[in-house]
């Protein structure tokens, strides 16, 4: 069993963005996901955490790509939970589900922090690496083994790893638009499966109480909207953003034949 | 004492500049919090047969969350005197660890050096499966109640995992501010730069790792530091092999933008002709040029200089944005520290509310003007 871990992009905090379903990061999991299913012959789960509202059109994309089945945690309190909170939810869901495979987007596009991935592998015990480019199946007996390529730092690293594992996607590599449109865009329109019905769990189902999480409340840090608007102090002339960019120390000064001049 | 621990990264026989820029930062926020800064290199395995082990240390307390710290297992601990006289010493006793590289460190704000041994030969890619046991390990000795790690591939990979594994607090790619009441606050722009996350150290009841971007000059006047060594028997994940040599990735010449202090980038209201205005403000500018991913869509730049959440991080000094938007997906990689500057021909631009200066017309136009008075026309 595959489990790809998603969900809904924020425009700002509870506010699903219009424009966009899921971040590029999670894209790219949901489209490896589906293509690594589909080689190794396994089902893949979609999951998400949140209400119905904000998480099913996450979901339904999943089911409307090939994902075999879709699971919503939803309960109360879920919302303020941080990094390790939410990670929590997800490895008990992973555990329910039985998958041994977890693919997750590298970072969020809202908060880019990246850590959701790495705190499940070390909550279900599972082998973790970031920044993956790309995954093949690999046979060897009984074992399940994945070929991954990471890209990190410059460097194209290739590694064998064997599951349990979560692996942390980066976004497909921006290429030029040629008019065949985005690959995952295409997948997830292209219905493989009939949509079926996702399933719904609360923490009891998991075996977790709000109470044994509850302590991860508040450890994220406070989120403030930036006071604004602020505004840029626009300059009159190229002139005089120079000057202001000098007086600022943000370029260096003119040479003196340049001033003289 | 309070200990803020800081994971170095090597480049070469040196701290990385984005190690000693967290270094530098450390060692702020220990200074103000009056603690001791530990300077953690994982290195490959002790020469165990020549190496003499003469007093454990002394562990410090830690601040926050009331606990105690751990007694070491002797002789798994071990403490040296101050950095080694002679190359003889070093020969002899620390495990291949350049002097040049423990001096910067001291000049960079380490108290202490912390030689952490771990089972992972010299070309292996710091993971957390080569390396994270070993520092989760020089954790449970040092009890730190902050670890820093410098915010590159290397901290995304092995940071939250130490955090969860310590049920720390995580916070990354943030900037270190003091509060109101002088306490250490770690802020990052989310949502585009619409809000700001702010973690208070002082309203934590536990520890907190954290990533700090590069760009911060490193810290300067610090003396000799003392070197501790561990050899705790940290065990790599033996389910994560590395197969074959490192290529060098396609996006790599796009790695200049990290480290540089000034970025020129366009967006998609750049047009293609007016695209090599942009490199020659960015050369006059001593800077790199990057992109939005609209433009590397558009074809204007390779995808190597795409600067957005899940590209490129990039923590310049002066941001100069020509012809973009300033959507959340661009702007949340860039530090909160760089001083943006907006030019765009439409004054209503969301971009202006995001940059410090703004500048209203069209690269082609405005650019000339600039190179003029840059002197570089």
């Amino acid at each position: 069993m595959i489990a790809i871990l998603l969900r809904r992009l924020q425009s700002r905090p509870s506010a699903s963005a219009d424009d966009q379903v899921l971040g590029r990061c999670e894209r790219g999991a949901l489209t490896a996901a589906l293509a690594l299913g589909s080689a190794m012959n396994k089902q893949t789960i979609a999951i998400a955490v949140g209400p119905a509202r904000r998480e099913d059109r996450v979901l339904a994309m999943a089911l409307r790509g090939g994902a075999s089945r879709a699971v919503r945690v939803s309960d109360e309190g879920l919302e303020d939970l941080d990094y390790l909170g939410l990670a929590q939810v997800l490895a008990a869901t992973i555990k329910w589900v039985g998958a041994s495979i977890v693919l997750c987007g590298d970072r969020s596009e809202e908060e880019g922090t990246g850590a959701v991935g790495p705190a499940v592998a070390e909550l279900i015990g599972a082998a973790h690496l970031t920044s993956i480019a790309s995954i093949k199946s690999e046979s060897n007996g009984a074992r399940t083994m994945l070929l991954v390529e990471r890209v990190a730092g410059g460097t194209r690293e290739r590694f064998r790893i064997e599951a349990p594992v979560v692996l942390c996607m980066r976004p497909p590599l921006v290429r030029p638009r040629t008019g065949t449109g985005d690959t995952t865009e295409e997948l997830t329109r292209t219905p493989r499966n009939a949509p079926s019905s996702i399933e719904e769990l609360d923490l009891g189902r998991l075996g977790l109480e709000a109470r044994a999480i509850g302590h991860r409340r508040g450890t994220a840090g406070r989120l403030r909207p930036v006071r604004g608007p602020r505004r840029a102090a626009v300059a009159s002339s190229a002139a005089d953003l120079i000057r202001r960019l000098r007086a600022d120390h943000l370029v260096p000064p003119a040479r003196v034949d340049e001033e003289a001049s | 004492m309070a200990c803020v621990l800081v994971h170095i990264e090597a480049d070469g026989e040196r701290p990385s500049a984005a190690a000693l820029s967290a270094l530098g930062d450390a060692r702020r926020i220990a200074s103000s919090l009056g603690a001791v800064v530990y300077a953690v290199v994982i290195v490959p395995g002790f020469d165990q047969g020549r190496r003499s082990y003469s007093r454990l240390p002394t562990i410090p307390p830690v601040i926050g969350g009331g606990s105690t710290p751990k007694p070491s297992r002797a002789p798994s601990v071990t403490i040296a005197p101050s950095s080694p006289s002679s190359p003889d010493d070093t020969a002899d006793g620390n495990p291949d660890v350049p002097d040049e590289l423990i001096e910067e460190l001291g000049k960079g704000g380490a108290d202490k050096v912390v030689l952490v041994a771990a089972p992972i030969a010299l070309d292996e890619p710091p993971v957390w499966a080569t390396i994270g046991a070993a520092l989760a390990g020089a954790c449970e000795e040092l009890r730190p109640a902050l670890v820093v790690f410098a915010a590159t591939a290397v901290g995304a990979d092995i940071a939250p995992r130490l955090a969860a594994r310590l049920g720390a607090a995580f916070a990354a790619h943030c900037v270190v501010e003091t509060g109101p009441r002088g306490e250490v606050v770690f802020s990052r722009k989310v949502y585009g730069g619409g809000f700001r996350r702010r973690l208070a150290l002082d309203d934590l009841d536990r520890a907190a790792v954290v990533t700090v971007p590069p760009g911060h000059a490193p810290a300067r006047g610090g003396s000799d530091a003392e070197i501790l060594m561990f050899e705790l028997g940290a065990k790599r994940d033996a389910r994560v092999e590395r197969v074959g040599g490192d290529e060098r990735d396609p996006t790599a010449d796009g790695l200049a933008l990290e480290q540089a202090r000034v970025i020129v980038t366009g967006g998609a209201g750049v047009a293609a002709s007016a695209w090599p205005l942009l490199e020659k403000l960015a050369a006059a500018l001593g800077g790199e040029v990057g992109a939005t991913r609209a433009a590397c869509e558009r074809g204007l730049a390779p995808a190597a200089r795409e600067i957005g959440l899940g590209a490129r991080y990039v923590a310049p000094v002066l941001y100069v944005v020509c012809g973009a938007s300033g959507s959340a997906g661009h702007l949340g990689a860039v530090s909160p520290d760089a001083e943006i500057v907006a030019i765009d021909r439409d004054p209503e631009a969301p971009i202006f509310r995001a940059a410090s200066y703004g500048l209203i017309g069209s690269i082609e136009d405005v650019v000339p003007k600039l190179l003029a008075e840059l002197g570089a026309s």
